[in-house]
């Protein structure tokens, strides 16, 4: 009896859980309330060739079982024209992220602690060393995040069935798009830009699916909506978020041809976020790796695949059988389950499941490596050889 | 060895088949025999997942996390306390304060002094002041104010208000939670069937709940209420009738949830599994599907409580339900029928009404609680 | 359990080695090389078992579907006359001949059904023992109400469906409860699979107490054994579902399976919900079971890659319909129908080098309620020729045990395509013909 019970929290963890969690919601939500000006939300890029830096981005959540470490210290880039694939298992907190830069973290419980989120805006100019200045998404307050939010940064998302509104027309919702972002458009201009939009997605009847209802429409054609709905306002990043995953095998291939050709004609950026390694494979350029909640390797698409580093990389990899893979021998696996990233120990979140783990790995967690230009991996295998050589 | 094969094979378009089948034995020959390494490393890959888990917090049990959910409301709580205060009162108030019966008149003596002032001028123009006394001597302490004897006073059959509200309060928890336990039985059992068969089943129970709710209660009442009173049935037993009749006609909402429940539960991939595993009957609908409706039952008889007493006390008031000398709140408050009491004697039936208030809002507040925290798709 | 190798079934006394044939009292003789060996099935329907020879040399003996191995006895003899010990029999457990299920859209107003959604249409396959078939195609195909219709939660609308010799096609719900922890589910969603007031235990004991399947008193060690078949810790048996992560609850579901002692799975896309690195766990222990256990899958997925490594056999569908059937190795090497090769091919790589030659198919998945006329796939299809526009293609077996239903490779069509392309042009002015008519009506 005793052995079933310590799966459970005690009322008195409990209570302390809940104190802890009130006092934290109400001093964030303090902050976001606080006034801010112009100046105190803006920063210089690092790169202007980027659109988004994120920089020790920490996003947590406060839950009865105790604070989730949803996004913790995550930094990687966005750089312009390029396809970003952030990859992970479910729960690695690559979706947060992406919430995190559209400031649609669910608050109270979901709060940005730490970290900057640099978005490249023309707006504001450049300093005296011409780097551009750019916003900080994280101290933003919303009231300015709406004019970001939808048009220069928009999003796709999973479910295309219920991402759209049921009862108005595509129409309706197409050109909703356009009169908040552009408030001196007219209603005939909305239309022939949202039918413009329709045609460049490849739909084959813009027409009649403006005046359709969501309904109407297969999930192919409702995920091309959605599409077009994201690049009307002419964005500068894209976030799709596992924009195929609920598509079939042969609808995700015309839509990832079509999301190609789009960033390719509009020259924004896409922050592809899915768990299939194929899907990166295909469209990104660049490749974060995430885990629990950590970027554990980051590099090129030609260095994930062809050098990955960290064991859960290759882990990965392996344990995705190929179509060319011997069926008689047994598949790669990795063992155990993804961690709960509730009051993680400082130390590998991957070390039980990892199989080339090492004395070192107990330390503490360990820091980010940079192997080569592009390639950042946080393993303590590489730590070494980095020593070595240095 | 290919030209051998052209040269056997000549004759026949068919033989050339059955020679690549041949040449395949052998290919696949050599893999069966490659086969037996990978299948040991198969086993050690799976028994290698016996990995200890990296759990570095724990959960809430079950029971836990919807107690957090409950008492997060402070209405929930509110109504807790009024439930509780409600069932301490009447089912321990007597027990500690037993110094009236429930049908006990307090037969002291009681003098009232009619006072009456004649005033009047005599032949010699002087005022004269007679005052009159009338004193009433009654056996029976009727309409009594609030005292430290009698803490709300007493009726006009001289029993104490205060211990008559406990009682009272007895009678009509009781009648409710009774009321509440067999039309959730009747619900349970006749929406379970309809919900798990479906079909004609459905359709004829259905349509019975139909005919229930379309059925105006109140004129149905006021004539079984007639009919049972010519019964002549002692007041004990018209309270059994009482909660078969409020059964009767509240039974239907009740399986209409249920049925609804079982419905959506059906589509549920365990509810298919269930009939994979090839389970009888009896076991899939009250041990699967039911135990999956309780917390919407639960919340369904909180709630229901607080309307059945509402209904008790309804029928009361009408001189339906529970009879004199027996105790309700309901018949407490039909004193309220003489203008006299109404106006004078507010002890009488004020309480009682306070009473139902607390008690129907006690069970709303803790009915909407329980809804809040089992619902199962309500965030952590 | 004997091991199970491919081998193709030799029935044509034309080669020499090895050669079957029955003699006139209906006893089967093979011969491999210098050895002769007669065997003799015993049982009502002997005369469906097919005998041939494994490429170690022994001699099986499989029977199909519809008769089954249990009522009868082999025995098999060498030239000399002594009995033969080693030898292998094995049936097609699972047999489904031109299953159909339709399902009612409309109806007139008695009832009678007016329109319906043939979900599954003249569905046919058998499967060995032992062994494990994919069936491949995409939302709307009809695999998962294919599965269904096998477990019989679908009456079916036509054909049949014969299991361990026995038909029970037409079983009713109480006489199939004998066949019931036979044929056992895996879901797809390991969360709204498992029933969330209880615990993993008794989940699992559940029907293991109802059917009886092993005495009351060793239940509890039984599930523990179980468990730990199934990558399940001990002191989870106290626990509740919602604890656990897919992964894990996907091994309870199969845990479930497993402990009614099952002999056919239904796999429903037992892992298309689950991360990469717990796919491939799922995916190994299910292997694993098979060869222990000497499981029989249906495995039902979308996923390309894992059926490729999981089975045997695949079967393709589109809208109801079976496109192509054949070995799982056949098949990939080779595929025919044009869909085949636009489903593989449509399949992302990990690897960004590879930059393949995409088939990307137009439009987008007809209605089933609403399937196009003639070949369900001339809509989408990029070697559509006229004649799939009306006439429905016939099953062809191009290669042996290779089934492929599209004209492309159907020689009596390929070689009249004037004809059929006349055939179709008549077709159309008779319907432009009609909508004249209507028109001016």
């Amino acid at each position: 009896m005793r052995n079933r019970n310590t799966n459970y929290i005690s009322i008195k963890e409990s209570r302390q859980i809940l104190k802890h969690n009130i006092r934290q919601m109400k001093y964030y939500e303090a902050l976001k309330r606080r006034k801010r000006n112009v100046e105190d939300y803006t920063t210089t890029m690092r790169d202007n060739n980027n659109v988004v830096e994120i920089d020790g981005l920490k996003t947590v959540f406060f839950t009865d079982n105790g604070t989730v470490m949803s996004v913790n210290g995550v930094s990687f880039d966005i750089p312009k024209n390029k396809v970003v694939g952030v990859v992970g298992e479910s729960g690695c907190g690559k979706s947060v992220t992406s919430l995190s830069i559209m400031q649609l973290v669910q608050a109270p419980q979901g709060q940005v602690v730490e970290g900057q989120i640099r978005f490249n805006t023309d707006d504001l100019g450049t300093d005296e060393q011409g780097r551009k200045l750019a916003y900080d998404i994280v101290q933003m307050p919303t009231s300015e995040m709406y004019k970001i939010r939808g048009k220069d940064i928009t999003m796709i998302f999973q479910e295309p069935m219920t991402s759209l509104n049921p009862v108005f027309t595509i129409g309706n919702q197409m050109d909703e798009v356009l009169f908040v972002h552009m408030p001196d458009i007219t209603a005939e201009d909305a239309k022939a830009h949202s039918i413009e939009m329709l045609e460049k997605v490849g739909i084959a009847m813009p027409e009649r699916v403006y005046n359709s209802y969501p309904h109407e429409l297969s999930g192919g054609m409702r995920q091309r909506v959605m599409i077009a709905m994201a690049l009307s306002g002419n964005p500068k990043l894209i976030i799709a978020d596992e924009p195929t995953t609920a598509l079939d095998v042969t609808i995700q291939a015309q839509i990832l041809e079509l999301l190609k050709e789009l960033q390719k004609s509009q020259g924004c950026s896409i922050m592809l976020i899915t768990h299939d390694l194929g899907v990166i494979a295909e469209m990104a350029d660049e490749v974060v790796v995430m885990y629990a909640g950590r970027v554990i390797e980051k590099g090129t698409a030609s260095d994930i695949f062809h050098n990955p580093l960290h064991p859960y990389t290759i882990g990965l990899q392996k344990s995705k059988p190929l179509i060319t893979s011997p069926s008689d021998q047994p598949l790669f696996s990795i063992p155990g389950q993804v961690p709960n990233p509730i009051n993680l120990p400082d130390c590998c979140y991957f070390k039980n499941r990892c199989n080339r783990c090492t004395e070192k790995c107990n330390g503490k967690y360990p820091e980010t490596v940079k192997v080569s230009d592009t390639h950042y991996v946080a393993c303590y295998l590489y730590d070494q050889e980095e020593k070595h050589n240095g | 060895m290919n030209t051998d094969i052209n040269n056997v094979a000549d004759s026949n378009g068919a033989n050339n088949e059955n020679l690549h089948n041949v040449t395949e034995l052998t290919v696949l020959g050599t893999e069966a025999q490659v086969d037996e390494q990978p299948l040991n490393s198969l086993n050690d890959i799976v028994d290698d997942e016996e990995v200890e888990e990296l759990e570095t917090y724990r959960e809430m049990s079950p029971m836990q996390l919807v107690a957090r959910r409950f008492f997060r409301s402070k209405l929930s709580i509110v109504g807790l306390v009024m439930i509780a205060f409600l069932l301490l009162f009447s089912f321990l108030g007597p027990v500690v304060y037993p110094r009236w019966g429930e049908t006990e008149a307090d037969e002291t003596p009681t003098a009232t002094d009619v006072v009456k002032i004649h005033t009047y001028e005599d032949e010699n123009g002087n005022t004269v002041t007679v005052t009159e006394i009338v004193t009433i001597v009654e056996n029976l302490n009727k309409y009594a104010d609030p005292s430290i004897d009698h803490l709300l006073g007493t009726d006009d059959q001289a029993f104490d208000v205060f211990v008559r509200l406990m009682y009272g309060g007895r009678i009509s928890l009781t009648i409710g939670f009774i009321v509440v336990i067999l039309q959730t039985l009747i619900g349970i059992l006749l929406g379970g069937l309809a919900g798990y068969f479906g079909g004609w089943v459905d359709q004829l129970i259905m349509r019975i709940v139909d005919i229930f709710n379309c059925i105006p209660t109140l004129p149905i009442l006021l004539i079984a209420s007639e009919v049972i009173r010519s019964w002549n049935l002692q007041a004990d037993q018209q309270i059994y009738v009482l909660m078969v009749v409020i059964t009767v006609f509240s039974w239907s909402g009740v399986a209409r949830l249920v049925r609804g429940q079982i419905l959506s539960l059906r589509e549920q991939e365990y509810i298919t599994a269930t009939e994979v595993m090839g389970l009888p009957t009896w076991r899939k609908i009250f041990v699967h599907l039911i135990s999956n409706v309780m917390p919407q039952l639960i919340v369904s008889m909180t709630l229901g409580l607080g309307s059945v007493i509402l209904y008790e006390s309804t029928l009361s008031y009408l001189g339906l339900g529970v009879q004199l000398p027996k105790a309700a709140w309901g018949t407490m408050i039909a004193g309220a029928n003489d203008r006299s009491v109404l106006s004078y004697h507010m002890n009488m039936w004020l309480p009682a009404g306070i009473l139902i208030v607390i008690a129907v809002l006690g069970f709303n507040f803790v009915g909407d609680g329980l809804r809040d925290a089992m619902d199962p798709k309500a965030k952590k | 359990m004997a091991k199970k190798v491919k081998v193709q079934s030799v029935t044509d006394s034309n080669i020499t080695s090895p050669v079957v044939f029955t003699d006139a009292n209906g006893v089967a003789v093979i011969q491999s090389g210098k050895t002769r060996y007669t065997v003799e099935v015993k049982g009502e329907k002997s005369e469906g078992a097919e005998v041939s020879l494994l490429k170690d040399g022994r001699v099986k003996v499989k029977f199909s579907a519809d008769v089954g191995k249990k009522n009868h006895t082999v025995t098999v003899t060498d030239g000399k006359g002594n009995a033969v010990e080693d030898f292998v029999v094995s049936e097609d457990i699972l047999e489904v001949r031109n299953l159909k299920k339709y399902f009612p859209l409309t109806r007139s107003l008695f009832g009678k059904v007016l329109s319906s959604l043939k979900a599954v249409d003249d569905v046919s396959f058998t499967l060995e023992e032992g062994t494990t078939i994919g069936v491949v195609g995409e939302s709307g195909c009809g695999k998962t109400t294919l599965g269904r219709t096998i477990l019989k939660l679908y009456d079916s609308d036509g054909g049949k469906i014969y299991f361990d010799g026995d038909d029970i096609t037409d079983l009713k719900r109480s006489e199939m409860i004998k066949y019931r922890t036979d044929i056992q589910l895996i879901f797809q969603d390991p969360y709204s699979s498992l029933p969330p007031r209880m615990t993993v235990g008794n989940i699992i004991a559940e029907a293991v107490r109802v059917h009886n399947i092993v005495p009351k008193s060793e239940i509890k060690n039984y599930v523990h054994k179980i468990m730990k078949q199934c990558g399940l810790q001990r002191h989870y048996y106290d626990r509740y579902p919602h604890e656990f992560s897919g992964g894990q609850r996907q091994r309870i579901c199969i845990a479930r399976a497993l402990a009614v002692k099952p002999k056919l799975v239904i796999c429903d896309e037992p892992v298309s919900a689950l991360d990469v690195s717990i796919q491939a766990q799922i995916i190994n222990l299910l292997k694993k079971l098979q060869k222990t256990e000497g499981l029989t899958y249906v495995f039902i997925s979308h996923d390309l890659s894992v059926v490729k490594y999981i089975t045997d056999k695949i079967m393709v569908m589109y809208l109801g319909n079976v496109m192509e059937t054949g070995e799982t190795d056949e098949i990939f090497d080779n595929p025919l129908h044009p869909y085949t090769k636009a489903l593989f091919s449509a399949v992302p790589v990990p690897d960004p080098d590879v930059k393949m030659d995409r088939i990307i198919l137009g439009g987008d998945i007809p209605s089933p309620a609403n399937p196009p006329e003639g070949c369900k796939f001339h809509t989408r299809c990029n070697q559509c020729m006229n004649v799939c526009k009306f006439k429905q293609p016939q099953y062809i077996e191009h290669v042996k045990g290779h089934f492929v239903a599209c004209h492309l490779y159907d020689e009596e069509v390929m070689s009249h395509l004037d004809r059929y392309e006349k055939e179709y042009r008549e077709l159309l002015a008779a319907k432009e013909q009609e909508e004249k008519n209507e028109k001016e009506k």
